[in-house]
């Protein structure tokens, strides 16, 4: 059986769970709870492990997607899901009160794993905030990851088409990455 | 051309396409958007248009406004040249895409998928973006007129050539399985 | 309503609740419970972790919770991690989105450890709060 992991990571509310929910063939496994936080959060759940979905290519060969808890209380989860991925699409709520700072702190929570795997950043909520603009993401990305050419989507995680479009985007720069790149190692 | 010469401009200007039979379409390239004519509905190759520039008023571009500008500057630097180079490219020039376009906006956004990876992974003329990419050097030359004019593309006339890596054993064309999975291809 | 690790009222029936299990049980090394997302409310002895082991306890109970249900075995009762030098039982507080964790040194019985934390997980049913059902 050949497995290709890719985890969804993001701040709490972004869209994590709801993205694999659309691209997913099979019923996600999710582990979520009752929020008590509401301060940091207005949501009723919240993932406490991890969120589970799949995409089966055939008999034998499976897209694994992960959903990483978006709480930095339960980080122990990323380093143990880190391991064998080989992308990360990255979402962010652009109508939280600092899109570009969440953005800035998850690439550097992750650093480790971005110099051997491959990222994409769905911007969510992006039609109801105008600010910040994509090129402003863009931007914090490039100063993070120079070099790099990293896809930054408006994403809407409940449709399906848009989700698909952002993992499908994520493979091919895996694939190119690893074909093309020089100064990175294969994944 | 104009549009190309437009990124270049040290003031902001607005810039208006009049085509024949069509109507006018105002380009404001501070908001990425445009007003006018949808891209559906232009021809490949207008009989006759006249281009004007105008200082962009002061106030800044009202943010969701008007049409994603991505949209209509793919159609035209797409059709725009044929399979030539556009003007303002050097031959022998490689490019590599800084920033990707809104996928939204562009038509079968998924089979573009691919060709913007390999110009994101590496420096490439068309001749190369073609092998990498599995696409006609014609399909690969007007990607680049497009994305040049979009403002997306460096060129990196001293980039060495790409080693390019037969596909990894662990995702070896991964994402041609993927799209025909999802029904894309 | 007030979150049960903010609740002082709560806080204290669950220290209590702890004090009891250690009197019951001398091998108890340590237990804590904690709410279903993660946060302590009270542990014994006090934990210096910043709330770390609480957050795992949720996590693994949540996980156990999905086997569970993945495997149409109904709710998920309690589970044991057993390892060289003890057990740890997890299970929830009946009634309460709230899990009790706690490490029993290898002298224990499963048997026992099983049983006293049962005994104390059904003593805090009658803790003030809601009895919702943990979120699928």
């Amino acid at each position: 059986m050949s497995e290709h992991v890719i985890l969804v990571a993001g701040p709490m509310g972004a869209g994590k769970t709801t993205a694999i929910r659309a691209v997913s063939e099979t019923p996600v496994v999710s582990t979520e709870a009752v929020n008590t936080d509401r301060a940091t959060s207005d949501k009723d759940t919240t993932t406490v492990a991890l969120d589970y979905g799949e995409i089966r290519i055939d008999d034998e060969e499976r897209i694994r997607l992960y959903g990483l808890p978006g709480q930095r209380r339960f980080e122990f989860m990323w380093r143990i899901l880190v391991d064998r991925a080989i992308g990360m699409i990255l979402l962010l709520d652009n109508s939280r009160p600092d899109p570009l700072a969440d953005l800035a702190e998850y690439l550097e929570a992750f650093d480790g794993f971005l110099q051997r795997g491959s990222l994409v950043v769905g911007v969510t909520r992006h039609d109801h905030a105008g600010t910040p603009q994509l090129g402003e993401h863009i931007a914090v990305v490039a100063q993070r990851l120079p070099g790099r050419s990293v896809p930054v989507l408006p994403l809407d995680p409940r449709d399906s088409a848009e989700t698909r479009l952002a993992l499908m985007s994520l493979i091919a720069t895996i694939e190119m990455e690893a074909m093309l790149s020089t100064t990175r190692s294969t994944p | 051309m104009a549009i190309h010469s437009v990124r270049r401009m040290p003031s902001p200007v607005l810039l208006r396409l009049d085509i024949v039979g069509f109507g006018p379409i105002t380009i404001d390239p501070r908001s990425g958007t445009y007003l006018g004519v949808e891209v559906a509905a232009l021809p490949a190759m207008p009989d006759a248009l006249s281009i004007e520039t105008h200082p962009a008023p002061a106030a800044p571009a009202e943010t969701g406004s008007g049409n994603a500008l991505d949209g209509l500057l793919w159609f035209i630097g797409t059709h725009a040249f044929g399979s030539e180079r556009a003007t303002w490219l050097w031959p022998g020039d490689r490019y590599r895409l800084v920033r990707w376009p809104r996928l939204v906006a562009i038509p079968d956004a998924h089979d573009e998928v691919p060709v913007l990876a390999a110009l994101g992974a590496a420096a490439l003329n068309a001749a190369e973006l073609a092998e990498a990419a599995d696409i006609t050097p014609e399909r690969a030359q007007r990607t680049i007129n497009a994305l040049s004019l979009m403002g997306l593309l460096e060129s990196e006339s001293a980039a060495p050539p790409p080693t390019p890596r037969p596909p990894t054993a662990a995702t070896g064309g991964l994402f041609g399985r993927l799209r025909k999975r999802l029904g894309w291809g | 309503m007030t979150a049960p690790h903010r609740d002082p009222d709560t806080v204290e029936a669950c220290a209590r609740a702890l004090a009891e299990l250690k009197d019951t049980c001398p091998s108890l090394v340590f237990a804590s419970l904690v709410t279903d997302d993660g946060f302590e409310i009270v542990s014994s002895p006090s934990s210096h972790d910043d709330g770390r082991l609480a957050s795992m306890s949720s996590s693994v109970q949540a996980l156990a919770d999905a086997v569970a249900r993945e495997m149409a075995v109904g709710v998920s009762e309690y589970m044991i991690i057993a390892a060289e030098s003890g057990h740890i039982i997890q299970r929830r507080v009946p009634g309460h989105q709230i899990v009790l964790a706690a490490l029993f040194d290898h002298h224990e019985t499963l048997g026992k450890a099983l049983s006293v934390s049962r005994v104390t997980a059904e003593r805090l049913r009658t803790l003030p709060g809601t009895t919702t059902a943990p979120a699928a």
